[in-house]
């Protein structure tokens, strides 16, 4: 644990950017694509759930991160193998993020300049702020909460006067009924984005006054959840249901579409930074999570992990997969189904019931 | 101008750290005079005033003044630096008060069996103030400070009497900030000038300065200037411990002092302020700042600062809030063209044509047909020409600044453009960026954009706006990690803080203005009464 105290805007930037993050470019549950707005609502949901049972660990935890806990909670030998799962879960899902956003920006516009270099400067910027400690990667969401907000509202404006909103793209709504609308929301949407919020579970206990945490977590979940779900239904609305269930990037191609007065058009830029930004901030605390937890397990200090950790993120996400494709195909087997509800849900769950239990023995002897 | 090396052990060649060894003893023998002086004077006045010669290595300007003090028959030397000294004051002190009126009075004290010391310590009322000194240190001291010192045979004390004067730069308009409505008046070298303009305008009993000497052997006058009650205590403290804990040899301009004790060197953002004006240092005080007055400088230096403090011009608080507002946004958006200006050019050329309209896009091209550089070397090329041409117009002669100026526009700007160097459009972008970066009110910021926007040029260069977008982050993560004494640089967006919004980019007008900035404590943080809006007066029947 580094000495560093962060206030509640702080925590509420955090979990918003995070959880905006790469979700509001990406299609998200791809099986209701009319209703997708509706399922990224209950998976908020869902996600709210989630944040609880975080909570409720770090409450009873009020001074230790996540691996600190773990080990509490397990024992030293179990927690530390755990530890290690999780750290190499973090790293593998961090270099999962740094590869999606490096491969979007190439196919958006740097069909040129290799991936690696792409990667290697955003770990650079990654490994620079958060060198700097936990103050800082907060200090720097909260200029950025600002930026994000006002290119959002002036993205909005733009979409608004550009006159290519069609709510009957909207419709039919629940062609198929609710099933796949749930289908999509759990466990899918619930994973990404909201399930890996176990990362912020490193960053609570710098909170200066403990019982904000729940609070300022719930609205963050809240205020991002309805930003998601009415972006992706613009998007909807913008692109109709076929390009956008289609297509890699529809936040962007919705913005290509911006045409006020044959004036104001390629805004591709907006989309761009907002990416870039999404994409810092989900990466940056998402290593944050594994600096926090390989800091733990090796004794170090935790800016000194920013180094290696970031290195291997980055070797990682060139190595994940030969292209594209591949790496879409694994992400849709293996991390939303499998890893993420393991370490974002199964995980805490498991360890609230032996702390339970734990508590319980204790009480009687 | 000197800057003394001699104390530091400097070993890239070995002949050379022999001959500074030698130095550094040197150094060593003419401190140890302030260090082992607390050795009393001798009684004896010959003895005394061969030592004062010989520890002053005989300099010419040591005025040495025998004379007879009237009826007590005694022999006594006034010391003083000609050159420290005001003539006036010392013909004064001497001529009139101890020989000619000890002349008058000594018979009546003689009776009364008052001493020739305190008689002349009680009588010496042309002087505003007087000490007793008893060692060689406060001697020489007190010598070097400008007072005159009289020394006594048979006594082991001297007077001294304040005589300090000479010549100082009369108060003029402050050159490096000036404003067109607001007073005219700046700070001079002389540190009691300086003083005496904030005192002027602040005439609180609250308005405390603190006095120390820094420097082994400048012995420079350095004043703490701060408000009780408005200011932190913790926020004096810090100040004060930082700058006692300076040891160097010499303090020559107050950037010797912003060096040593400011929070972070590896910066290229300040984070303490320097100013030349007398009524910016008062606004500061009295919005809990610290401003540190050092001898022989203009400027003054104020912490803590913030980021945002160096777009405010002193001029925003003088006009009408709109306006001030209004130029201050001018302010900001000219800061992001200085820094961005070449970089999205660089940008949008080279990786991002689809943004720019078409019609434009075609124009760019023609220009760009005959050049041979890509985009990226033609504006490092401008972007240095102009550093050059601005650094060359700084110190250059006054004389040959036309010369200078006729170069630069005809032969840099039109000619390169003519021989097909660079493009007509790089020009532009250039002089857009050169100009923005002078509306930067601060200096000292100014300069940091300077530096920053070629690193930046380098990342637009290698990515295009991904790059800029990269490395703005690092920058605002390299803003959000500074410290100001102890105040975040970015406060008061990071963090957050909503009452302090109404001076940061926003300017509210000042009945909205109901407190000052919160710095590191939330002490009498009320600046005046609410409900102070203008409203129209009752209606006339």
């Amino acid at each position: 644990m580094e000495k560093a105290r962060i206030n509640a805007n702080q925590l509420f930037a955090m979990i918003f950017l995070f959880e905006i993050g790469t979700a509001i470019v990406l299609p998200v549950g791809f099986a209701s694509v009319q209703s997708v707005w509706m399922a990224i609502l209950i998976a908020l949901v869902f996600g709210i759930g989630l944040y609880l049972i975080y909570d409720y660990l770090y409450r009873e935890y009020p001074n230790l991160p996540l691996s600190g806990y773990i080990k509490a909670i397990l024992g030293k030998p179990i927690g530390w193998v755990v530890n290690l799962s999780l750290l190499l879960f973090l790293i593998h899902n961090d270099a999962r993020v740094l590869r999606e956003t490096s491969e979007l920006l190439v196919t958006a516009s740097y069909d040129m300049t290799p991936l690696i270099v792409i990667s290697a400067l955003m770990i650079v910027a990654v490994i620079y702020v958060l060198s700097k400690g936990v103050e800082v990667i907060a200090r720097v969401a909260e200029i950025y909460f600002l930026i994000f907000l006002f290119l959002g509202l002036l993205g909005f404006i733009f979409i608004l006067f550009s006159n290519i909103i069609e709510i009957k793209n909207l419709f039919p709504l629940l062609s198929k009924g609710w099933k796949p609308v749930f289908q999509a929301a759990f466990p899918r949407i619930t994973m990404f984005p909201f399930g890996e919020t176990i990362s912020i579970a490193t960053i609570l206990p710098y909170l200066k006054k403990s019982v904000t945490g729940r609070k300022t977590g719930i609205f963050a979940l809240i205020a991002s959840g309805l930003i998601l779900s009415f972006s992706h239904a613009i998007e909807i609305c913008v692109l109709g249901p076929d390009i956008y269930a289609r297509s890699t990037f529809p936040l962007f191609l919705m913005i290509t579409r911006v045409n006020i007065a044959d004036f104001v058009q390629r805004m591709d830029a907006f989309v761009i930074l907002a990416l870039i930004i999404g994409a810092f901030f989900k990466c940056a605390i998402h290593m944050y999570a594994a600096m926090s937890v390989a800091a733990d397990m090796f004794h170090m200090e935790i800016r000194k992990m920013a180094l290696p950790v970031g290195i291997t993120i980055l070797v990682a996400s060139i190595m994940l997969a030969s292209n594209w494709a591949q790496f879409l195909a694994m992400g849709k087997e293996v991390i939303t189904s499998i890893l993420i509800p393991i370490y974002g849900m199964y995980l805490p769950i498991f360890l609230v019931i032996v702390h339970l239990i734990r508590k319980r023995l204790f009480k009687k002897s | 101008m000197g800057i003394p090396f001699g104390g530091y052990p400097m070993s890239f060649f070995r002949n050379e750290s022999k001959k500074n060894k030698k130095q550094s003893h040197d150094q060593n023998e003419n401190t140890d005079l302030r260090k082992s002086g607390n050795i009393p004077l001798y009684s004896d006045l010959n003895a005394n005033l061969d030592k004062i010669k010989s520890e002053l290595g005989n300099s010419s300007d040591l005025i040495i003044r025998h004379f007879e003090l009237g009826s007590f028959q005694a022999q006594a030397a006034a010391v003083f630096v000609d050159t420290l000294i005001d003539n006036k004051l010392v013909d004064e002190f001497i001529l009139g008060s101890l020989m000619i009126n000890t002349a008058q009075e000594s018979h009546n004290n003689i009776e009364a069996d008052k001493s020739v010391f305190d008689f002349i310590k009680d009588n010496a009322r042309t002087i505003r103030e007087v000490q007793v000194v008893t060692s060689w240190n406060e001697l020489i001291m007190s010598v070097f400070s400008g007072d005159t010192v009289i020394l006594i045979d048979g006594w082991a004390q001297g007077i001294s009497g304040s005589t300090r004067g000479g010549e100082f730069r009369s108060i003029t308009e402050s050159s490096s900030q000036v404003v067109i409505r607001g007073p005219k008046d700046g700070f001079t070298e002389s540190i009691s000038t300086n003083i005496s303009l904030v005192r002027r305008r602040i005439k609180s009993p609250n308005l405390w300065l603190e006095h120390m000497k820094i420097g082994d052997v400048t012995q420079t006058d350095i004043g703490i200037m701060y408000i009780k009650g408005i200011v932190n205590d913790k926020l004096v403290k810090e100040v004060k411990d930082r700058l006692q804990a300076i040891e160097i040899d010499a303090i020559l301009e107050s950037g010797y002092i912003e060096d040593l004790i400011q929070d972070e060197t590896f910066t290229p953002f300040p984070t303490m302020l320097n100013t030349e004006r007398p009524d910016s240092v008062a606004g500061n005080l009295l919005e809990g700042r610290v401003a540190i007055f050092i001898d022989g400088t203009p400027f003054v230096l104020v912490a803590p600062t913030t980021f945002f403090s160096y777009f405010q011009s002193v001029e925003d608080y003088y006009q009408r809030f709109d306006i001030g507002f209004a130029i201050r946004l001018l302010r900001y958006l000219a800061f992001f063209i200085s820094l961005l200006g070449p970089s999205i050019y660089i940008a949008a050329i080279t990786f991002h044509q689809e943004m720019i309209p078409t019609a434009l896009l075609i124009s760019l091209a023609a220009q760009r047909d005959g050049v041979p550089f890509p985009a990226f070397v033609e504006a490092v090329m401008m972007e240095i020409t102009f550093e050059i041409l601005r650094e060359a117009g700084v110190r250059m002669p006054r004389a040959i600044g036309q010369a200078v100026s006729i170069v630069g526009a005809l032969v840099l700007g039109q000619a390169a453009v003519q021989a097909g160097i660079i493009s007509a459009a790089m020009v532009i972008v250039v002089a857009i960026t050169g100009i923005a970066s002078f509306a930067v009110p601060v200096f000292n910021l100014a300069i940091s954009v300077r530096l920053l926007r070629f690193l930046i040029m380098v990342f637009a260069a290698s990515t295009g706006f991904y790059g800029i977008a990269i490395i703005m982050i690092m920058i605002i993560g390299h803003l959000c990690s500074l410290r100001s004494f102890g105040v975040p640089y970015m406060a008061p967006f990071a963090p957050f803080n909503l009452p302090d919004q109404d001076d940061a980019i926003l300017h509210f007008p000042l009945w909205a203005r109901l407190t000052r900035p919160h710095l590191t404590g939330k002490k009498n943080n009320k600046r005046m009464k609410n409900h102070l809006a203008p409203t129209p007066g009752p209606e006339e029947k």
